[in-house]
């Protein structure tokens, strides 16, 4: 059931609920997201190198790649450290959901903004 | 007397009441309607005979721009924002907005943008482009006038009013619903203002991007849209990715008003509400894929130009799904023709003729012949006039004796409809069949042919000006004579109507409850039928019109700080664009430095004292929050005002890939932006963002000395952050980057320099919290503030995140 996302409704042993809410597992998650995040950017950093030297990629899939990172340290940020992990569910939708509409809007400018300059410049 | 002038100035000062807010913004935006509409006639005097020479050419633009920007920013949004300030509350059981300050700036701010457009006028020239503030027109080169930057500074101050105002609607009619009305028993009239805000969530950041992106342009000399590269193609996009929603973002509040005053005067609920819902709601979203359809003649290519002809025809179909609606509510019914029925029908009228010329428009053929003639003049005014001013008149006659208590003269009132009628069809109707006549043309010959037409329209225009004399009249002497008008003289069934008129300062002395039958309860009162002519006879519903409780937090809400706000951003903007600019010369812009000095001052003493004050604002707990129930209101207002800065620099970034693929050439990554400072930046701002949320842990753990720790941790780091960022800036204009790279200049100075500014008012609000941990605030589960503080700050920390590899890698 719970793999199907349902959930029995029972209720969490004290035990447990003091686990998962002490500051110090708190703390530690927090240096987790911190190192995972300098990890990742020290990752940015030398994959641009090696990528640009090889030259393995095109220009679209290096840029999409480094974005690629970026976004996933963007996630980190929003889920950990801005909690909407923990929100209720109504607000982590409404935020997700205002940013992929952002996205869909922004991208799809983008493509204009692309396709247009193309064509009046070709 | 003194004495009770001061009374009266203070409560208009400093009030914080959504009802003398609401009534505020009504009397502005109608100060600015006159104003614009002077502007019109004089205008309208200037083309009604060829070779005419009452204004210069100059002058005739200037008239032209700051009339249509006026009538758009001004007049059209703020007129319906006064009635959802006054009215929505009332409708929805609240007895504020969520955050009644917030309410004030954005009015003051309005206001404040408003006297910077008009002042314009003063500083050698008006805006004169007309008010699509087309590229390069606006470039330095060929508008040097100081008057353009001061109307770029009026719009910033309007869009950070509006997206306050935004932000505090929806956190309103989400978390402040009285127990029972779920969204879906709203009427029309919050619900269109609830789409609208969505609309100018997305819409007016972009538009704020715009104008930044111009305003540097113009002070600074950079180069995104006086660049081939950039140029006009930028300014089309980014301006019409706004432009065309906000036709919807003015419209729509009219409909919701109209779709809540048909119904009344015929006695029938509205035919297919959740249609009309579901068709606001289409409308808005197919709103955002339309704008293309603005730029048919910059040659997209056939497929787009198929594309957005497609999606403009399909941005009408909801729009059929309304008026069908309206119509068939009409149909049957025994129609009371007061006033404000007949101004809403007009505008229904009004509204099919410009909607079917709109779709005219859809068509890239006619598009093509049409484009920028009186025809385009005459179909979106008979939008944005018939269909938006025409309807938000007849909410002002629907509200007025709730709002004041006074009855106007119904058939002096009846008269304005038939001459404002009249006079309108004279006016626009003829643009119509000016096919040929361009548009913001100052003079015509006499072989064009153009003249009789002219000056029909212009009759037209002296009617339906001089009839609006009769609408200032009617209410001026009712407001001082009139006759009470009790609580309900419409029988109108929504809850504002339950209220004695005016309502008192609290508004309820208990919050009603929505049954699910339809009926409404007030604690210790009998319910009424949602929809009971009944409620007539109530004229208190809430027992003492004194109040206790509630009143006097109310009455006590005076507040000093929103106007002092307002007037500081009013007198740091004016410094900032009265100032000499220097282009093609960039970083030496010569501003007018006493006025931004002044300006941050005030600012800064206002800021501590708003923060200081002692404003109590109370969040009912027994209300309808769906689908938000669990989450504070200040939360979601941060979170909603977030998302606007998603768009905001979402723009920036698009505004940079656009003119990066549109460049032959872009330096190679490291050789001009150092990626060991973006590496330095990017760690310390990581790190910061580490510290920030430490503090809030340290909060939650009740320990003070992590907390004070932490914020001083933040606070180094955002200055470090700044320290190399601005050795990087001085580094970089040593070396006339913008002479070698203009473009990567003009990017990287625009974005990262307004990221830089977002990290320095973190970097205030840091301190501010930190003043307070010392005092030994936010141990005692008081660290709401700090969790705030946390979502903007790493918000900031996101948005560089993406900054870093698109400046130092890419």
């Amino acid at each position: 059931m719970a793999l199907r996302g349902h959930s029995l409704g029972l209720p969490i042993p004290a035990v447990l609920l003091d686990l998962r809410l002490t500051a110090l597992n708190t703390n530690y998650l927090y240096l987790i997201i911190f190192a995972v995040l300098i990890g990742e950017t020290d990752i940015e950093v030398n994959l641009s190198t090696i990528l640009k030297t090889l030259n393995i990629l095109s220009d679209t899939n290096y840029v999409t790649v480094l974005l690629g990172i970026a976004a996933t340290k963007a996630i980190l940020i929003a889920m950990f450290y801005q909690h909407l992990r923990y929100e209720p569910r109504s607000l982590s939708t409404w935020v997700i959901l205002g940013i992929v509409i952002a996205s869909i809007l922004m991208s799809l400018s983008f493509v204009q903004l692309t396709y247009h300059s193309f064509h009046v410049t070709s | 007397m003194a004495e009770q002038l001061a009374t009266i100035a203070k409560r208009w000062l400093y009030t914080t009441n959504h009802k003398d807010i609401g009534v505020l913004y009504i009397v502005t935006s109608l100060f600015f309607f006159v104003a614009a509409g002077l502007l019109a006639l004089t205008m309208r005097s200037q083309l009604s005979v060829p070779d005419n020479s009452v204004l210069t050419a100059e002058i005739f633009n200037q008239f032209v721009t700051v009339h249509g920007l006026l009538m758009i920013f001004w007049v059209l949004s703020p007129f319906a924002f006064g009635f959802a300030n006054y009215i929505i509350p009332l409708q929805i059981g609240a007895r504020d907005l969520a955050f009644p300050r917030l309410n004030a700036m954005s009015y003051w701010f309005y206001l404040f943008s408003g006297v910077m457009i008009i002042l314009s006028f003063f500083f050698g020239a008006a805006p004169d482009l007309g008010w699509t503030l087309y590229s390069p027109q606006t470039s330095f080169e060929f508008t040097p006038t100081i008057g353009l930057n001061l109307g770029a500074g009026g719009l910033i101050l309007i869009v950070v009013s509006i997206t306050m105002s935004s932000v505090n609607f929806l956190v309103t009619m989400f978390k402040m619903r009285a127990p029972g009305l779920k969204l879906s028993r709203m009427s029309l009239f919050p619900w269109s203002i609830l789409v609208t805000i969505f609309m100018m969530l997305y819409a007016f950041p972009s538009f704020l991007a715009a104008v930044l992106l111009l305003y540097v342009d113009r002070a600074f000399g950079t180069f995104y849209f006086s660049s081939i590269q950039g140029g006009s193609l930028l300014w089309d996009n980014v301006f019409w990715f706004f432009g065309h929603p906000e036709v919807y973002i003015v419209l729509f509040p009219a409909l919701g008003i109209i779709a809540d005053v048909i119904p009344t005067f015929a006695r029938r609920p509205l035919y297919g509400t959740k249609y009309v819902i579901g068709a606001l709601i289409a409308a808005a979203i197919i709103s955002f894929i339309v704008w293309g359809h603005h730029m048919f003649l910059t040659g997209y290519g056939v497929i787009t130009d198929k594309l957005y002809t497609v999606t403009t025809v399909a941005v009408s179909l909801p729009f059929d799904v309304i008026v069908i609606a309206l119509i068939e509510t009409l149909a049957l019914a025994k129609l009371r023709l007061k006033a404000a029925a007949l101004f809403t029908l007009g505008a229904v009228a009004l509204f099919i003729i410009g909607g079917i010329t709109g779709v005219y428009l859809a068509s890239v053929a006619l598009d093509y012949a049409l484009r920028g003639t009186y025809f385009v003049v005459a179909h979106f005014h008979y939008i944005m006039v018939g269909g938006s001013i025409m309807g938000l008149i007849g909410g002002l006659y629907y509200w007025f004796p709730k709002i004041t208590g006074r009855m106007y003269n119904e058939s002096m009132a009846k008269i304005h409809f038939v001459f404002s009628f009249i006079g309108f069809n004279i006016l626009y109707f003829p643009m119509f069949l000016l096919l040929d006549m361009p548009r913001r043309i100052a003079t015509y010959t006499p072989d064009t042919g153009w003249g009789l037409l002219n000056v029909t329209a212009t009759v037209g225009g002296f009617i339906f000006g001089g009839a609006q004399l009769l609408l200032f009249y009617n209410l001026y002497r009712s407001l001082r004579s009139g006759p009470p008008s009790g609580p309900n003289p419409w029988n109108g069934w929504t809850l504002e109507w339950a209220l004695p008129s005016p309502p008192p300062a609290h508004d309820f002395d208990t919050i009603p409850t929505f049954s699910d039958d339809g009926t409404i309860h007030f604690r210790g009162s009998v319910g009424l039928p949602n929809g009971s002519s009944q409620l007539d006879g109530i004229g208190e519903p809430n027992g003492s019109r004194a109040g206790h409780g509630y009143s006097a937090l109310h009455a006590e809400g005076l507040s000093p700080w929103p106007i002092l706000m307002g007037l500081s951003a009013f007198i740091f903007f004016l410094g900032l664009t009265i100032g000499k600019p220097a282009n093609p010369q960039p970083v030496s812009y010569q501003p007018f430095w006493p006025l931004i000095v002044d300006g941050v001052i005030l600012g800064l003493i206002s800021l501590v004292g708003y923060s200081r004050e002692r404003f109590t604002v109370h969040e009912e707990s027994r209300v309808e929050s769906w689908p938000f129930t669990q989450v504070p209101n200040m939360k979601l207002g941060i979170w909603t005002f977030l998302g606007a800065e998603v768009i905001f620099f979402g723009v920036l970034i698009g505004a940079y890939f656009f003119v990066r693929t549109s460049a032959a050439t872009w330096p190679i990554p490291g050789t001009v932006f150092d990626i060991r400072n973006g590496l330095a930046m990017t760690f310390v701002l990581i790190t910061s963002s580490l510290t920030a949320i430490m503090a809030l842990a340290s909060a939650r753990a009740g320990n003070r000395n992590g907390i004070i720790v932490s914020l001083t941790g933040t606070l180094a780091l955002g200055a470090a952050f700044l320290y190399i960022k601005a050795g990087e800036w001085f580094a970089l204009g040593d070396e006339r980057i913008f002479n070698n790279y203009p473009l990567p200049a003009t990017s990287y100075f625009i974005t990262t320099g307004t990221h830089g500014v977002h990290v320095f008012a973190g970097m205030c609000m840091a301190v501010y919290l930190l003043a307070n941990a010392v005092k030994g605030k936010y141990v005692n589960g008081d660290h709401a503030t700090l969790e705030h503080f946390g979502l903007y700050w790493h918000f900031v920390d996101i948005v560089w995140v993406f900054l870093f590899p698109l400046f130092y890698l890419i």
